[in-house]
């Protein structure tokens, strides 16, 4: 085991602006600083929420540097993609800044990646099956044979865009997912949505068309609730197929969805009676953090990964599948 | 773990236990039978888990009794219940063709496979889930099981989702792009809207969903 190395992380995919600092070996939590931008009306305008980032991040430059001394940053890594673009370009333009000023090295991370290993970090998971769900993704994935492996996906919108859409048409602002959490649990009704799982993908356009048809028309808290308990079954099934098929035994979930209390509880409910188990972790770090970003720039700086500054363009459609994950053992400490 | 069986039913042994359901081969009214049952799923409301396990059942049911009119062998459904969402169905001898991939005959059986697959897909009912696994070589036969995710489609999409799932499962054996023609020469000679489905096979294998590069590039190239 080396000197423990220290990294900064920048993270601004869309609309959170966030810095981290990981220390590791041991995996500790330096710091945590976030910004988060709001939309006035309707969803994330990628150039407002970049205008958020780009006004907010000197303020949140000044609280990390408040909290901990820059000068002991080994490692300068920021979120490439996948993302908005407008918004990706001020994490990278920051974390370029900063490895220029302190003559450190630059890592460009990936979002899904570093999603994923914060929870494994934090749960001390060992080969989990992993549910990817955010505003813009919906996986299933295993890391295996030196590769993440997508299982399972969605095959049109994600399940966040699901909630985020409805809530929208609805009146409950954004981002939908906790007024959607709040509403749910004042109805135990259920209002028949399409289930559409095809072996291990999943789809959500047609709940999201009947869900259009039904706003106004049925108790928005029946909706909520039938949203909840339609999509994430949905999401838990294949999940379940995942970890019989490559007969697993542990379970995550990773992004920002993971933060509604009843996706997490019927995860739970799969792992026990399948005598497996679900890890679950503190709330705060489901949501998009510059913390995962630190820790995932760890993981590839290890890995032998450097971007010279005038290679390191964000890439926006990047795929977790051009990823290598960590090295086994890596959660052991 | 292990499910209630319908009575009169004396589980023999355990075939096999996945996600949603769990296979049983039972000695029934003097024959060797397969009792499939979905189990109930606690993470779902209860409601919802009781139509989706309902829907299910008798869609499988119907599925196998339906392939059997297209002319493709499937077990016999012999009683369904949709309340305890079991089906009996007749025990097929024989083994998967998944155990035979490195035999002498595997090239001829997979051609023959082709050839179901097209009389199954011109009737308008995709498999789901087509693997040499769910292929049981019984004889001179080919009997199709497992339609759990099996539906009523005459999408050239899910079509040529069905083939893709079999290529794929194909795809670390030596002679892979002999058994592939070999596949696709048997499904032209009985498939209706073969053109069509092929040309979307070739979409689909550049959409590299869940493929590795490799297998991307030996699809695409003609």
């Amino acid at each position: 085991m080396g000197e423990p190395l220290t990294c900064i992380g920048f993270e601004s995919t869309a609309h959170t602006f966030g810095i981290g600092v990981v220390k590791y070996p041991p995996f500790q939590i330096i710091c945590d600083v976030r910004r988060t931008y709001r939309p006035v009306s309707g969803g994330i305008h990628p150039s407002e929420a970049a205008k958020h980032h780009v006004d907010k991040a000197l303020e949140a430059l000044v609280e990390t540097v408040s909290k901990f001394d820059v000068k002991q940053v080994d490692v300068v890594a920021f979120a490439r993609g996948p993302g908005l673009g407008p918004c990706l370009r001020i994490g990278a333009a920051l974390a370029r800044m900063l490895s220029l000023k302190l003559e450190k090295p630059l890592v460009g991370v990936n979002h899904a990646a570093s999603h994923i290993n914060i929870a494994r970090a934090l749960t001390r998971a060992v080969n989990p099956v992993v549910l990817y769900v955010s505003g813009g993704n919906t996986q299933v994935l295993h890391a295996s044979g030196g590769r993440y492996v997508i299982l399972g996906e969605t095959e049109d919108i994600s399940v966040g865009n699901l909630i985020d859409v409805f809530a929208r048409k609805a009146g409950l602002g954004f981002p939908g997912g906790p007024r959607v959490m709040e509403l749910a649990s004042k109805s135990s009704r259920l209002v028949k949505l399409p289930y559409s799982v095809k072996g291990m993908n999943v789809s959500f356009s047609g709940m999201l068309t009947m869900l259009e048809s039904l706003v106004g028309k049925e108790p928005v808290e029946d909706l909520c609730f039938s949203i909840q308990e339609t999509a994430f079954s949905m999401l838990i099934e294949v999940s379940e197929r995942a970890m019989a098929m490559l007969g697993v035994n542990e379970f995550i979930i990773a992004g920002g969805v993971g933060a509604n209390s009843r996706l997490r509880q019927m995860a739970g409910e799969m792992c026990r009676e399948r005598n497996t188990v679900f890890k679950d972790y503190p709330v705060e770090y489901y949501a998009d953090n510059g913390v995962m970003i630190a820790w995932e720039g760890i993981i590839q700086y290890m890995l032998g990964e450097k971007l010279a500054v005038e290679d390191s363009t964000v890439k926006p459609r990047w795929r977790i599948t051009d990823v290598k994950p960590p090295p086994t053992g890596m959660y052991e400490n | 773990m292990s499910s209630p069986l319908p009575q009169g039913c004396t589980r023999i042994r355990t075939l096999y236990q996945g996600a949603e359901a769990i296979v049983d081969l039972c000695e029934w009214m003097g024959m060797k039978v397969v009792v499939k049952t979905r189990i109930p799923k606690g993470y779902r409301v209860k409601e919802l888990d009781e139509s989706i396990r309902k829907s299910r059942t008798v869609r499988e049911a119907s599925i196998l009794s339906s392939a059997k009119k297209a002319g493709v062998e499937t077990p016999f459904v012999y009683h369904v219940n949709p309340v305890e969402n079991w089906i009996i169905m007749s025990y097929v001898e024989g083994e998967s063709l998944r155990s035979l991939q490195y035999s002498s005959a595997f090239p001829s059986l997979v051609r023959k496979l082709g050839s179901i697959i097209g009389m199954l897909h011109s009737a308008g009912i995709v498999h789901g889930d087509l693997t040499p696994a769910n292929v049981i070589v019984s004889g001179e036969r080919l009997v199709l099981i497992d339609f759990g995710l099996g539906e009523y489609s005459n999408e050239v999409e899910k079509k040529a989702e069905d083939i893709y799932t079999l290529v794929s499962s194909l795809a670390s054996l030596p002679n892979y792009e002999a058994l592939v023609n070999l596949f696709l020469e048997g499904y032209r000679s009985s498939a209706r809207e073969s053109p069509r489905v092929e040309e979307r096979l070739r979409e689909i294998s550049m959409r590299g969903r869940y493929v590795e590069r490799e297998l991307r590039r030996r699809l695409a190239s003609p």
